[in-house]
């Protein structure tokens, strides 16, 4: 079917229902060579602040939305002139790009999206995140089923002159190396002749029975840190196959039900949303008016400092290029804006800003930790996108706290009742 | 900044007290304050006086700061209120018949301000506040009592039939290259302070001697203070401008105007402070040198940009971004300026009396 006639939400669910189930049954023969179903996770602004139209938005990337109902529409590309999928406002404050497009063309596609708009950012999921996430998956899904984990860390600041890795590249990679079959090997067997940088790189992929996937991973980090950077993890789906969920907010569908796909989506949006939430109410730096009983109400300045502290001490010349890297580039990977002010070899600080909605964000950069100071206002989500991408580049094991409490509490909570029922 | 002189920096003494009240696992200040129950109520409140005891003060002949100001309120559980205020040095009580200073009539003010008179200038609830007392933070000096004079100051209050508050001083000192915090002058603070500092407690550790050990900052600036001349101040100051003009830019969408307001730059640097700072002169000074920085920047970096005045001069401007190169030009002009020597400091006027505006 030509996606320009679809006009309704039922024939848009219908379509990627019915597209999802021809491509699982090519997998389960191996003959897929159509790309499969993806979804983009995606985040406006914070709670309570006003919000362009999902129309303006996508405009300032050269994108068409025709609205199929309220919460769903479709999305013209008016730069190639063809029709790229969906986009729906499936929870408040996340809207999800749904495509049947290849990852190599819509990873930088989504990227550029993001990009074009100082009002939207990808969904950030830290390898923190991933293991609350596993935890729950691990609590609710059979032992015997089966989980696949993909531990990515790269240490770009570490030696040599690196470019600041892009968005784009990893996950194209990450797309042409998907394995057809579970279980087959993503990896080339042979390296390339080039030269190979000589910094510390980890990526591989566990595909285990969660029973086994509990057992281990706790261990495996232990003896190893850049286990804790995962980059992607399988939810098993209700029937057969998985959701592969990415650290940058994508989520292959690997399952016959695309119903399936968009409630596992739904489930960690909840989970995200909350602990975004919860986040902010703990680090924003603001006057609030705390409920007391003898008077309307005590005014109390609250908010509390963000704490990473690095396994590792970093050296000299990967603390100079990381805050090079990162704040000589206005196009860098943590999307922050800054000066550093230099306060000694190793510390560094920045009273910059947070390229998603240009929202403060104060810095303290040294060689054994960052501290965050985030008014109020500014997202949440510069919190998760600044965890993930440490994670990913410069330290997995780092540790984390928002005030005096570990940043994992914060993604633990799974979503009540109120949020189950919400309607959006 | 040498250690030494650093601790006796109002505005690293004022950003070190907000950070000991901040919740953290102790980097890079230890929260000893927060762990003891204390949160921020406030910074630089104006505190009133009761029209009442304006009128009795005046009648005795007493010069009061009215409002006064202290520099952080805080409170914990229990209805237990502590005002700080940050000094280089202390002071004496003056001598008689001479014209009080400004830092004796501060303390008188803050000395009066005893649970009924505090919680009515907090306009809180009678009965909110049960105990209040006054903290100033200052320098070491071994050399002398450094609470001769507010003992003084306190004294002749309670002479002339005046309820006072209690009050104590909590002192830093460098130590083995940390910084320590002692409230062994605090005894008239009962167990308070001298629970939570004791002989000393070191406070904030430096990383070593080449690294300058400064926090964060969230107080960029106070006006009147010793920090004039500090080059770090200056930057974090003249950064968070920068960042809030940078803002302004990044979030619109070209081709358009922007309206970009310079009290609304300075309030946005100085997290709504800059409404608080009263007097005309600092509030002059400042708008000067914002619209100063903010031309500067948009003459060096992005020359054929249109930036009208808006209604009046001073007052901000209509800046036009045709489209995204030249937004992108204005904001990476702003991010790269080095911002150390911008803010003269405010010539005090004749007649420096409080903007109305």
């Amino acid at each position: 079917m030509n996606l320009d006639q679809i006009d309704s939400r039922e024939k848009a669910i219908a379509f990627l229902d019915g597209y999802t189930e021809e491509r699982k049954e090519e997998l389960d023969t191996t003959k897929t060579r159509r790309p499969l179903v993806k979804s983009y996770m995606l985040e406006t602004v914070s709670r309570d602040k006003p919000v362009p139209t999902l129309e303006s938005i996508f405009d300032r990337a050269d994108c068409t939305l025709t609205p199929l109902d309220q919460t769903l529409f479709r999305v013209f590309d008016r730069r190639d002139k063809r029709t790229r999928g969906f986009v729906e406002k499936l929870v408040d404050r996340y809207p999800v790009f749904y495509t049947c497009e290849s990852s190599k063309n819509m990873d930088p596609w989504v990227n550029h999206l993001v990009r074009s708009s100082s009002w939207l950012d990808h969904l950030w999921l830290s390898g923190r995140a991933f293991e609350q996430l596993m935890r729950i998956v691990l609590k609710y899904s059979p032992g015997n089923r089966y989980g696949r984990i993909v531990f990515q860390h790269e240490s770009f600041f570490e030696l040599g002159e690196v470019q600041e890795p892009g968005n784009g590249n990893t996950q194209e990679e990450e797309e042409s190396q998907e394995p057809l079959f579970p279980g087959g090997d993503i990896f080339p067997t042979e390296e390339p002749d080039t030269f190979v940088s000589e910094r510390r790189s980890t990526r591989f992929t566990v595909l285990e029975r969660l029973e086994v996937l509990k057992d281990i991973l706790p261990n495996m980090q232990k003896i190893y840190h850049p286990l804790h950077a995962i980059a992607q993890v399988r939810f098993p789906a209700r029937g057969r196959g998985g959701h592969d969920f990415y650290y940058f907010g994508k989520v292959t569908n690997r399952s016959d039900s695309f119903t399936d796909h968009r409630q596992h989506i739904q489930f960690v949006l909840r989970i995200y949303k909350k602990a975004t939430e919860d986040t902010e109410t703990a680090m924003w730096q603001a006057k609030k008016v705390r409920p007391s009983k003898k008077a309307s109400g005590e005014v109390e300045i609250s908010g509390a400092p963000v704490l990473l502290k690095f396994g590792q001490q970093l050296s000299h010349d990967t603390f100079d290029r990381f805050v090079r890297l990162t704040f000589g580039r206005k196009d860098n990977r943590f999307r922050l804006w800054g000066n550093p002010i230099r306060l000694g070899p190793c510390k560094v600080h920045i009273y910059g800003l947070d390229r998603h909605l240009w929202q403060p964000i104060f810095l303290e950069l040294t060689d054994s930790h960052i501290v965050a100071i985030v008014p109020e206002g500014t997202c949440g989500n510069s919190i998760h996108r600044l965890v993930t991408n440490v994670q990913q580049f410069l330290d997995p094991a780092v540790e984390v706290w928002v005030g005096e409490h570990p940043y994992t509490e914060l993604i633990n909570a799974e979503p009540g009742l109120d949020d189950i029922y919400a309607t959006k | 900044m040498p250690l030494n002189k650093l601790i006796g920096d109002e505005l690293y003494q004022i950003n070190l007290i907000l950070w000991m009240l901040q919740p953290s696992k102790g980097i890079p200040v230890k929260p000893l304050l927060a762990q003891a129950g204390f949160r921020i109520k406030d910074i630089e409140v104006e505190l009133p006086l009761p029209v009442s005891l304006k009128n009795r003060l005046a009648a005795n002949h007493i010069a009061v700061s009215d409002p006064v100001t202290p520099d952080i309120v805080m409170a914990r559980k229990g209805g237990e209120y502590v005002l700080a205020e940050c000094k280089k040095s202390m002071f004496g009580s003056g001598s008689t018949g001479a014209e009080p200073s400004s830092q004796i009539k501060q303390a008188r003010s803050l000395l009066l301000q005893i649970p009924r008179i505090l919680e009515s200038a907090l306009g809180l609830h009678p009965g909110s506040v049960v105990k209040s007392s006054v903290v100033y933070l200052s320098r070491e000096d071994s050399t002398k009592d450094q609470l001769k004079g507010i003992k003084e100051i306190d004294s002749a209050l309670g002479g002339a039939g005046y309820e006072t508050a209690a009050c104590g001083l909590l002192v830093l000192r460098v130590q083995n290259k940390e910084i320590v915090a002692s409230a062994e002058q605090s005894d008239a603070l009962g167990g308070t302070m001298k629970d939570v500092f004791g002989k000393g407690v070191v406070v904030h550790s430096v990383q070593d001697d080449e690294t300058d050990p400064r926090p964060l900052y969230i107080v960029p600036w106070m006006p009147g203070g010793s920090s004039d001349s500090d080059d770090y101040g200056q930057a974090v100051f003249g950064n968070r401008v920068l960042a809030a003009a940078a803002a302004c830019i990044g979030l619109c969408r070209p081709a358009c105007d922007v309206e970009v307001g310079i009290d609304e730059l300075l309030s946005a640097a100085t997290q709504g402070h800059f409404k608080l700072w009263k007097k005309k002169s600092v509030r002059k000074a400042l708008r000067s040198n914002v619209k100063k920085l903010i031309e500067e920047v948009l003459k060096k970096f992005a020359p054929d940009i249109v930036a009208d005045d808006l209604i009046h001069p001073g007052q901000g401007w209509k800046i036009s971004i045709p489209d995204d190169r030249a937004q992108s030009m204005v904001v990476e002009g702003f991010r790269k300026w080095q911002a150390q020597k911008w803010n003269e400091r405010p010539v005090p006027l004749l007649f420096d009396k409080e903007d109305t505006q």
